[in-house]
């Protein structure tokens, strides 16, 4: 039971998704919370949100997903006393980026998908990696479902090529219904083969009346 | 990604060579599982009484679930030394909470989140408490369930169990585990996993507490021991199949 050097990290698995549409924005995540081979609990949420129309979804170590999302909610409570107002999506995604950076060199274990709506009323979705490099996408998925995701949303999403010319509007063209079927899919898939996914996924959707949750049930084994 | 920060984290050892590191490295006296569910009417925690030093059983009589306050009770595994710094601390949350003297009290959900925060930041600081803590408590009639682990992983549930609990019980809990469960089911269904426990992980001892928390407050029985079974075939002559060799 000596000192290893990667102690004081572990990877309690899950995978997060999120979709953005011309006015919606899906983000979704399974709600297992696992440790090794073992599962710890089959309820576990990690999705947070942390402005009215800015919902984040995290996979990776959760004592760091639980701290992060703190400080991220505490830095949102602060903007709102100091500006009067709520924090938007894409100023909440340059806030995680720096806020991942700053511990460059003890990173937050979480990998990130930031979801929501722009100052537009657009669906805009920013996904990142554990030390704070984001982009603004149409789609994305992290954790540990997330190679076996993706490809399936490449396929499915009709979203346009980011390599065209000129840049096109990365949302898809699909509707809230369909796009919310879509990830239903994807999870189930990824819980056929992916041990950390599973249990039940938890959807929540943000368009312009609000934020609306739903749980799905999956594979338990 | 591996962290850089081992060696320049705390200002009080990096620079001078000649005063040792005070930071736990490995555990030293060690509890293993501890087991909580929920019953109709509060929590019921229980475990052995065994602390090891390695493979000794060194300590045969260590307490390893102990009273928070007036709403919580608090189980440990891993490193007694820690779970004892860790009573310490609570201690003095209690005593300030009490000294407020405004009729407010510190519930199961605010001791989980504090030691939640306790044990993360000593993991920030690369000086761990070595411990996986089970905290479970009633107040005002809503029941509570938790666990903690070394690093700060925790978590909220029916049922909890630390270390080898995780594997041989809690499987057995979530078979069994019933909402509206009395008392006496609930003791039964621990008993049954303390002693699957007993019969498989070599660092538990035939001495067991069960503790019990309701809105009337906090029970923790005297040590008892389990009923086993021995009498195996295939035990009365173990080198029946292999005679003539060693």
């Amino acid at each position: 039971m000596a000192l290893s050097r990667n102690w004081m990290y572990e990877n309690n698995g899950g995978t997060c998704v999120a979709i953005a549409g011309a006015d919606y924005c899906v983000v979704a995540a399974d709600t297992r919370l696992s440790i090794g081979y073992s599962i710890y609990t089959r309820d576990y949420s990690k999705i947070c949100k942390l402005a009215e129309k800015c919902v984040l979804a995290s996979s990776g170590f959760q004592g760091d997903i639980k701290a992060l999302q703190k400080n991220l909610a505490a830095r949102h409570l602060i903007y709102q006393h100091q500006h009067n107002k709520q924090m938007s999506c894409p100023a909440m995604a340059q806030l995680l980026s720096n806020t991942l950076y700053y511990k460059r060199f003890f990173p937050y274990y979480a990998f990130n998908v930031l979801g929501g709506l722009d100052n537009e009323g657009k669906g805009c979705v920013f996904t990142y990696d554990a030390v704070g490099s984001y982009e603004r996408v149409g789609y994305s998925a992290q954790g540990s479902g997330s190679t076996l995701i993706i490809p399936v949303l490449d396929n499915q999403l009709k979203s346009p090529s980011p390599l065209l010319l000129p840049a096109r509007d990365p949302v898809t063209p699909l509707s809230e219904s369909d796009a919310v079927d879509l990830v239903k899919d994807v999870f189930a898939s990824a819980t056929e083969r992916d041990i950390y996914t599973g249990d039940k996924l938890e959807i929540v959707v943000v368009n312009a009346s609000g934020i609306r949750r739903e749980f799905i049930d999956l594979r338990k084994d | 990604m591996e962290p850089v920060g081992l060696s320049s984290a705390s200002s009080k050892d990096s620079t001078s060579l000649d005063v040792g590191s005070e930071r736990t490295l490995y555990p030293y006296v060690t509890g293993t599982s501890v087991l909580g569910v929920k019953y109709k009417d509060g929590i019921a925690l229980a475990a052995d009484l065994g602390g090891s030093y390695g493979s000794t059983l060194r300590y045969k009589s260590v307490e390893r679930i102990k009273a928070i306050g007036k709403h919580t009770l608090l189980g440990a595994s891993g490193e007694i030394s820690d779970f004892q710094e860790i009573l310490h601390y609570l201690d003095e949350l209690i005593l300030y909470d009490n000294m407020w003297d405004d009729g407010n009290s510190l519930g199961p959900k605010e001791i989980h989140n504090y030691l939640n925060r306790v044990m993360y930041n000593r993991r920030n600081k690369f000086n761990p408490l070595w411990n996986s803590l089970v905290i479970g408590g009633v107040k005002n009639g809503q029941k509570y369930l938790g666990m903690v682990g070394m690093i700060g992983t925790h978590f909220e549930d029916n049922h909890v169990a630390t270390g080898f609990g995780n594997h041989l019980a809690r499987p057995i809990f979530r078979d069994e585990w019933r909402e509206d469960m009395t008392f006496e089911e609930a003791v039964r269904l621990l008993e049954k996993c303390l002693r699957v426990l007993l019969y498989r992980d070599r660092s538990a001892i035939n001495k067991f507490q069960i503790a019990k928390i309701t809105d009337e407050g906090v029970t923790i029985s005297q040590p008892y021991s389990l009923k086993t079974f021995w009498g195996f075939s295939a035990f009365k002559d173990p080198s029946k199949g292999a005679e003539g060799s060693w």
